[in-house]
């Protein structure tokens, strides 16, 4: 994993932690990765998730508005084992 | 392109239990940013200006705006949750996730909820209101029978000769204790 790929991960499990136990809109947390990773494309946004969702970090959910993800047991995990 | 915070920036280098007052401040309390400034300073002793609290929030505290909505959100439940009506969890948990959905939208005006909430608020004060009525006019009823009762008593007592001094004492303690 680059150091780039780390920190989208980890602001991504950030963004999904504090929204624990609501599920996130996949545009909205797009948006909010965005101020928090510079130039982040939605190419990488989407390898990301897709990443998390392999690693069982994260559970997406399909909602009448898109796709929406939530954070499990072992995204919290990774979190606190790699705080900042 | 984003530039590199500088490594000496006064308020990312705060003590952390400074910084997690400074982000919930910022965050949970949504205070501004000259309040926050003002806080700094009474709280840690801690000189900054207005732009340098503008852009730790902005570096810092923009991703915690889920953490804000989701606020919001479990604030709505919350009222809905001690209304009146019976909602039952379902219905609870779709209300919270639909309130998180628009606060958490980038243009969402968080205010429409907060004012939402103070409608809910406002009417469960009105129920309030309603149900101290209602037990008011119950009491304002219940003296109406009492003294209608005693009036009723000073009839009797007044029309009645044939008793004695004890029996009319009797008559005015059970008329007293109605």
């Amino acid at each position: 994993m680059t150091s780039r790929q780390f920190l989208i991960r980890r602001a991504l499990l950030k963004g999904l932690l504090n929204s624990k136990p609501y599920v996130v809109l996949g545009a909205h947390l797009q948006s909010s990765l965005a101020l928090d990773v510079p130039r982040l494309t939605p190419t990488e946004f989407d390898a990301e998730i897709a990443a998390c969702e392999q690693d069982r970090y994260i559970l997406s959910v399909q909602q009448d508005r898109g796709l929406s993800y939530t954070i499990r047991v072992e995204g919290e995990a990774w979190l606190l084992n790699n705080a900042a | 392109m984003a530039r590199k915070p500088r490594s000496d920036a006064k308020l990312r280098n705060l003590p952390p239990d400074q910084r997690t007052a400074l982000t919930d401040w910022l965050v949970d309390e949504g205070i501004s940013y000259e309040a926050a400034k003002k806080r700094l300073k009474s709280e840690f002793g801690v000189s900054t200006s207005y732009g340098a609290v503008a852009d730790f929030w902005q570096k810092e505290c923009f991703s915690l705006r889920f953490r804000k909505a989701r606020g919001v959100a479990e604030e709505i439940v919350g009222v809905m949750r001690e209304s009146e009506n019976d909602f039952d969890e379902a219905t609870l948990t779709a209300i919270g996730q639909r309130a998180f959905n628009l606060a958490v939208a980038k243009d969402a005006d968080v205010g429409e909820l907060v004012n939402l909430v103070k409608v809910i608020g406002e009417s469960k004060k009105l129920q309030l209101q309603s149900d101290k009525l209602s037990l008011e006019k119950r009491r304002v009823r219940m003296l109406e029978k009492k003294a209608a009762k005693l009036d009723q008593l000073t009839n009797d007592l007044d029309t009645d000769d044939g008793l004695t001094p004890e029996e009319r004492l009797q008559k005015i303690r059970e008329g007293l204790l109605i």
